[in-house]
């Protein structure tokens, strides 16, 4: 699996231009399934097992970035972000302008309130002449450099694993349940990072007893809380749910459903109360789909270059997922 | 060409019939299959078979306020769609189904405590004065800008070219007739947040949709020269990006490369900034690859805006001529 996750994690995937995380996970997951399509929105879509009810797993395949705006006299490029960006941390943090031209981010302003608009890449361009040659100007993409380090024990930093551990935990899940009596599919999103667009696309059409949402959640078991309270999540600790985001409630029977699964397996469990919203959000409230359920895989650092998970959760999460499925599939057969 | 009637014509948010009236009688004989749908969203058919079928976006709704109160001869309102309010004071508008005159309300200069300028009061102080009028009031009824149009020199100024501009350059091209499958659909309540397109998009078959608009241009003062982009003059606007959308990169480069064929000036938006109907398009159905064509304006959004009449037909022809190739499949 973390090869897998490795590569991922490599690849560039801002907002609306994810091919390059599709192709990965096509050449990946297509020999695992039955059917594999695209909609035309870019959403990948693969589908095996049998005709039980029908699964869906969805994890968006897209991470944040940014988007040149102008190239200033001396080749510095000034950008907008995809996604919600922390300027602070930018600072200092390389990318890879356009296909692959890389550049480190710096501040022509000094001290803590910095915008988007106070920074500038340095690409080491001469004029705005020679990065036209490369076909850089504005609406160029921007996306965090690649790099995939391995920490203490389970422990791996790289760059978008938000939310690339989900599409990963999404291809191991479908490899391991491939033979399930539950109709399985699997949607890997696009453009979740700017509006959970991937997903309102999906609502439109799909038709589901059960939606399990991959994401990630703020893991704060860190110098950085102010108190426990503000942990949220810890890594190493198991899988979380989300009870409530901004765009989701949890229904009380489907928590007991999903904690009794986990607690039949041995999987830790632990719980998100959090701001924001997943893939889940718009599919939760769509025509089609009965039970919607966001599992998050925690995260520290969300959204720097340098994101930092436990595999173990990775684990846990793909072992809850098959209980799922497993139990779905049996109580259907009863 | 009549921008000049068209944006004259009164339509805030939800109340669009006007507009819709106008349109109706400029394109009848020219299409097939002309129809509206319940929430006052207004379709026609053009073009006969092609490859992949194209929906063009254009919203008939303006930005203005609504009475919300009467106060003696002095009327509350709330602002319908993005109203920056310190230009209000002192705006003449017109109200209701009378177009009965109004002037938003600023006291004069003499009674101002040193420090304290106009640009302080805050809208929800601000009220509608109609003198005598009063009775012809009811709450509810729309406020719009009361602009004139006047042209000259190639330089339109007047009301509401957000989005009868766009309008317009759809009536053109229906006018002028597509040999491609297209749907024309005028939408409502863009302004109230792209309500007419939620409902519009799922009423349409189509393969790929492209709204027109009207779009601001910041080649004004106060802007920096880097974020003059786009320009009056320079060409229709492309929008790779914004609030609302990512532009389909295919439609973008096809008509770039059209823009090229046909020696068609043209420039990109600001990314990431404003919002329009292909936000709701794009996300219907199995998605459907969308994009926006604008034309710059300068001062969308206020009393009163202005644009270059040859933008307006640059655009119409790089829409036009993109019909064409999009319609081909890209």
């Amino acid at each position: 699996m973390e090869e897998l996750l490795e590569r991922l994690c490599k690849a560039k995937g801002v907002s609306g231009n994810e091919r390059e995380v599709a192709k990965i996970l096509e050449e990946e997951l297509a020999p695992f399934v039955e059917k594999t399509w695209k909609d035309n929105f870019g959403n990948l879509i693969f589908e095996s097992g049998g005709n039980g009810p029908a699964v869906v797993i969805v994890a968006h395949m897209d991470e944040i970035g940014g988007m040149v705006k102008h190239v200033d006299k001396e080749g510095f490029l000034y950008f907008v972000d995809i996604g919600s960006n922390n300027p602070q941390q930018l600072v200092g943090s390389r990318v890879l302008v356009g296909e692959g031209l890389p550049g480190v981010i710096q501040t022509k302003k000094k001290g803590k309130d910095l915008k988007v608009e106070d920074l500038y890449i340095d690409a080491g361009a001469g004029g705005p002449d020679e990065l036209k040659e490369l076909g850089i100007g504005p609406g160029t993409l921007i996306v965090r450099g690649p790099s995939y380090d391995r920490l203490m024990g389970q422990r791996r930093i790289s760059k978008s694993f938000d939310n690339r551990a989900g599409v990963c935990v999404m291809a191991e899940t479908m490899k391991r349940a491939a033979d399930t009596g539950c109709r399985l599919i699997a949607a890997a999103s696009c453009q979740e990072e700017v509006g959970v667009r991937g997903a309102k696309v999906l609502s439109n059409y799909i038709e589901a007893d059960y939606v399990f949402a991959l994401d990630v959640t703020f893991a704060v078991d860190t110098p950085q809380r102010s108190s426990d309270r503000d942990m949220n999540t810890c890594l190493g600790k198991g899988p979380a749910i989300t009870l409530k985001d901004d765009h989701y409630l949890m229904r009380p029977d489907v928590r007991r459903f999903v904690e009794g699964v986990a607690e039949r397996h041995g999987i830790p469990l632990q719980y998100d109360i959090s701001t924001g919203g997943t893939d889940a959000g718009p599919l939760y409230v769509s025509k089609g789909v009965s039970v919607t359920v966001p599992i998050l895989i925690p995260l520290r650092y969300m959204h720097t270059s340098s994101e930092v998970l436990d595999l173990g959760d990775l684990e846990q999460c793909v072992r809850l997922l098959l209980g799922l499925i497993e139990e779905i599939d049996s109580h259907a057969k009863k | 060409m009549s921008l000049g009637e068209l944006s004259c014509l009164r339509g805030i948010s939800g109340q669009e019939k006007e507009v819709r009236s106008y349109i109706i009688r400029e394109i009848e004989g020219h299409c097939e299959d002309i129809r509206t749908d319940s929430i006052g969203n207004l379709y026609a058919k053009s073009g006969g078979d092609s490859k992949s079928r194209i929906g063009l976006f254009a919203h008939m709704d303006e930005v203005g306020m609504m009475v919300t109160r009467i106060d003696g001869h002095l009327l509350h309102f709330d602002p319908v769609g993005g109203i920056n309010p310190v230009l209000l004071p002192g705006t003449k508008v017109r109200i209701g189904e009378n177009a009965t005159p109004g002037v938003v309300g600023c006291p004069p200069k003499h009674l101002q405590k040193k420090g304290e300028g106009e640009l302080s009061i805050p809208l929800e102080d601000l009220r509608i004065d109609v003198g005598d009028f009063v009775e012809e009031i009811e709450i509810g009824d729309m406020v719009t800008f009361d602009t004139e149009y006047r042209e000259r020199s190639g330089v339109a100024k007047g009301k509401a070219f957000d989005d009868r501009i766009g309008c317009q350059c759809l009536i053109d091209i229906i006018k002028k007739g597509v040999d491609a499958d297209c749907t024309f659909v005028f939408t409502v309540q863009e302004e109230a947040g792209l309500r007419g397109a939620q409902v519009a998009s799922q009423n349409v078959d189509i393969d790929y949709g492209m709204a027109c608009e009207g779009t601001f241009a910041l080649d004004q003062p106060g802007v920096p020269d880097y974020d003059k982009m786009p320009m009056m003059g320079h060409g229709p606007v492309i929008t790779i990006a914004d609030r609302s959308v990512i532009s389909s990169r295919e439609m973008v480069d096809a008509m770039a490369s059209v823009a090229g064929t046909f020696g068609i000036p043209y420039q990109f938006k600001r990314p990431f900034a404003g919002g329009t109907d292909a936000g709701m398009v794009h996300l219907s159905g199995f998605g459907v690859p969308s994009c926006v064509v604008s034309n710059p304006c300068r001062y969308i959004h206020s009393p009163c805006a202005m644009a270059r009449l040859e933008d307006l037909n640059m655009m119409s022809k790089l829409i036009y001529e993109s019909i064409g190739r999009i319609s081909e499949g890209i």
